[in-house]
């Protein structure tokens, strides 16, 4: 691949895909320049075409996760609020200071189980934007160093994944169909980037 | 076979007859140097274009995807058998001799990238791991105290009430906690999975993911950025220092504090 090229803006020089700044002038190459070379790149190397397509599948798929991680953080954050308001009217009436039968997730008294039910809405809400805002994160680094930023975002959503099924079994089966792609996505991603290196930096 | 030609400041490589750096801009005052003379830190990677078969990469995803994969089982039967019949302390031996176990076996399958790093790093680089404790210790304090004690995650609260509970010195625990773990994450993360990333990637963008990673495989979204960035001052230590004694230091002093400070 080191026979395609585009001129360097300040010398006419030879720049090839990798390339931050011209070997011969040390001008710094521009996104336009590297977006030519890469285009020529498609058209002449099917194979490297083949990968960059798997390789912006998986840049979409992980903004798809931030925006599917905002919309899971609000709606959990109600279905959440609900299930503690009816877990709260179960206990309206008595006392903070009483002490549990059995301590649930913590929480001895029923003023901590209180301040718990209270609190997990906003924690799940919280976690998930947080979530959302680490794939956004990926997905910027994503388009200037796409092997990296695929593993940690494959490698951020499993561990997520099994997380929460760990918390809760029945969250698994949730829009599995979905997971299932988005984890093929990724993954098909991360070997089409390392294959995508690869033929850059063969000769 | 490649001469490994490179930038003396970034170290990526070069054309014989380049006169700027293509990746940091810098001038190649007498041309590209040879990488092996400059000076370079010792090689937690080599450059891509050194490991070139497509079979050698998918022999290195398949053994990084193991690497994280068994102790992320290991993380599962615990947390399946815990939920069963609550904790004790069995399950929790279990579990660290488990992590241990892969963290040595991967080790012995990779004696001589192990061994390399098995050495006393200069006073220096101990000097250098302080400073870093120093600046590390009181930010993630302050987060653990934030989550902790303003949104209410549980943390280490009750991890030795099995040892008081079934008689076992609580000693036991600091030991897992503070000693084994340690030298079992780091072996695994900065041991193994650094380096080996280090293949694939720069050696920046392997120091970034091990630490992503490292963070990931706790399983915990609530202490996922308080270990990223202590991935991070782990990672970086051991590229500085070439050893995983420094790493294992912090990490295991790190933990004893936590454990300590979560207690009452």
């Amino acid at each position: 691949m080191a026979d395609v090229s585009v001129p360097c803006s300040a010398c006419e020089q030879p720049i090839r895909r990798g390339d931050e700044f011209c070997a011969t002038c040390g001008a710094p190459v521009s996104r336009e320049a590297k977006a030519a070379l890469l285009a020529r790149l498609e058209v002449t190397h099917v194979a490297f075409a083949t990968q960059i397509k798997k390789v912006r599948s998986a840049q979409t798929t992980i903004a798809v996760l931030s925006g599917l991680f905002v919309v899971s953080g609000i709606l959990f954050f109600f279905i959440t609020r609900g299930q503690a308001d009816d877990a709260l009217t179960q206990l309206a009436g008595l006392n903070d200071s009483e002490t549990l039968v059995e301590a649930v997730a913590g929480a001895t008294t029923v003023g901590e189980l209180r301040g718990a039910l209270e609190r997990e809405p906003y924690q799940v809400l919280g976690l998930n934007l947080f979530l959302a805002v680490v794939m956004l994160g990926l997905w910027f680094w994503s388009k200037r160093a796409t092997l990296p930023a695929i593993i940690t975002a494959f490698g951020i959503y499993v561990a997520v994944l099994v997380a929460s099924a760990l918390q809760d079994p029945t969250t698994l089966a949730q829009g599995v169909v979905l997971k299932i792609i988005v984890i093929a996505a990724l993954a098909r991603g991360v070997s089409a980037a390392l294959a995508a290196r690869r033929l850059e930096t063969e000769p | 076979m490649n001469t490994p030609l490179g930038c003396s400041a970034c170290a990526q490589p070069q054309d014989a007859d380049a006169k700027f750096c293509r990746k940091c801009g810098r001038s190649l005052k007498d041309g590209a140097a040879d990488v092996r003379h400059a000076g370079a830190p010792p090689l937690l990677s080599s450059p891509p274009s050194l490991v070139r078969s497509v079979h050698a990469d998918s022999r290195l995803l398949r053994e990084l995807a193991w690497l994280c994969a068994l102790p992320v089982l290991v993380s599962v039967a615990y947390a399946i058998a815990v939920r069963m019949d609550g904790t004790s302390v069995v399950k929790d031996v279990s579990a660290t001799a488990a992590m241990t176990l892969i963290a040595s076996s991967g080790a012995l399958l990779n004696l001589s990238l192990v061994c390399s790093a098995l050495h006393l790093p200069t006073a220096r680089e101990f000097g250098k791991t302080a400073l870093i404790a120093l600046i590390l210790a009181p930010t993630l304090a302050a987060t653990f105290w934030f989550l902790h004690e303003v949104l209410g995650f549980a943390l280490l609260d009750a991890y030795l009430e099995p040892y008081l509970e079934e008689g076992w010195p609580v000693a036991l625990g600091y030991l897992e906690v503070a000693v084994v773990t340690p030298i079992a994450e780091e072996l695994l993360f900065r041991g193994l999975i650094q380096p080996k990333l280090g293949q694939i990637l720069s050696l920046d963008e392997a120091w970034i993911v091990q630490a992503a990673l490292f963070a990931a495989l706790h399983l915990s979204p609530v202490i996922l950025l308080t270990h990223f960035l202590m991935g991070l001052a782990l990672g970086y230590v051991r590229r500085s220092s070439g050893s995983l004694y420094p790493g294992i230091v912090l990490h295991g002093a790190w933990n004893a504090w936590v454990l300590a400070s979560s207690q009452g």
